[in-house]
């Protein structure tokens, strides 16, 4: 996989300073090289070989909070590797290399927010674990899954998350793919802009394996909504 | 003779390397074979051995033969690196403990081997001279 992503500067906590574009090539050349086909039609990714069997990242499931946590960890990143407790039963904790990550099927509520954390940490995983910010682990709760929309970013935490839900954002969600889908969908002369902007969301949503909410937010950070009102 | 490839190989590292020959993924395959991903990846780690009397899943090993489609001698090799591995981690077969248990001619040979020391190349002699007296 010859594909690498490049940091040009780093912020003072030494993260890499990563644009948004430039994530978005990434994926974009990592996507061709998985498959020099993968552009020509609108499909969901298969997300779990991806990352199972291309990217070579060693992936395992495992329940991360006890039941009386209530705020549950739906995945987590080695960015140095060691031991992470685990709560299955009768196994306290695992060992996990550099890079490796762990997701809980469990706590991930519906398949289109596990295959979102998948490619999250996939993004952690690619992006973060040869860096020099002082962090072990990328511990992900439900509040670190945004699907890429904008927000304050302040400590490492919220840095390293963003460029991850880009990533996944990019890998789920294609440019090409929603804009192509947008112009199959969307009917601009729809009288109900509303029921046409829900309508065309459910079908990409479908597409795509995704949740609408993950459509609508790439939708207008691809400024494809600046039409509708 | 046994094989040395397979001492060298564990149920664990079989398990996990024939689904990955077979590019099946953990979820894709957990669902295959009745069974929870995080049990699967129990399983191929090595952190939990194979369930003898699974409530979920008393099928288990013949599902995961037909998931992987594997021939009868990677079946027999799977059936025997699960003994091999319950061996390891102190627990028989119910086969075994149950042949063990009715046949108490067994279980004074295994008492005389074990005073005697009898090594794996001795061992290899008397199978050798079971399979001729079939």
């Amino acid at each position: 996989m010859p594909v690498s992503i490049k940091y040009s500067s780093f912020s003072k906590e030494k993260v890499p300073i990563i644009k948004d574009k430039q994530i978005e090539k990434f994926v974009n050349d990592l996507l061709l090289d998985y498959d020099p086909n993968y552009f020509e039609t609108p499909h969901s990714l298969d997300i779990d070989s991806f990352i199972e069997f291309y990217l070579k990242i060693n992936l395992t499931y495992h329940v991360l909070s006890s039941n009386d946590d209530k705020n549950k960890i739906l995945g987590i990143t080695a960015l140095t590797g060691g031991k992470v407790p685990i709560f299955d039963e009768d196994i306290d904790y695992i060992v996990l290399n550099k890079g490796d990550i762990c997701v809980d099927d469990r706590a991930c509520k519906n398949e289109h927010l596990l295959r979102f954390t998948l490619a999250h940490e996939a993004g952690h995983s690619m992006m973060h674990v040869n860096c020099s910010f002082k962090l072990s682990y990328a511990n992900d709760y439900s509040n670190s899954i945004n699907y890429g929309e904008p927000k304050k970013l302040k400590t490492v935490s919220d840095w390293i998350d963003h460029h991850a839900n880009v990533y996944a954002a990019c890998l789920l969600m294609p440019e090409k793919f929603i804009k192509e889908l947008f112009l199959k969908f969307y009917d601009p002369n729809a009288k109900m802009k509303k029921a046409m902007l829900n309508h065309t969301v459910s079908e990409i949503s479908g597409i795509l394996n995704v949740s609408p909410k993950a459509v609508a937010i790439r939708l207008n950070r691809l400024k494809l909504l600046n039409d509708v009102s | 003779m046994p094989n040395k490839e397979v001492i060298a190989m564990d149920f664990k590292t079989f398990l996990k390397q024939k689904r990955v020959e077979r590019k099946i993924p953990v979820r894709k395959f957990a669902k295959l074979i009745n069974i929870s991903p995080s049990f699967l990846c129990d399983l191929e780690g090595g952190l939990r051995n194979f369930p003898l009397n699974s409530k979920k899943n008393p099928n288990l090993f013949n599902d995961i033969v037909v998931a992987l489609d594997l021939d009868s001698n990677e079946r027999e090799m799977m059936k025997k690196l699960i003994e091999e591995s319950l061996i390891s981690n102190q627990t028989i077969t119910p086969t075994l403990s149950d042949y063990l248990l009715k046949t108490p001619s067994a279980q004074q040979a295994l008492r005389r081997a074990t005073e005697a020391n009898l090594s794996n190349e001795d061992w290899d002699k008397i199978i050798e001279a079971i399979d001729k007296g079939r």
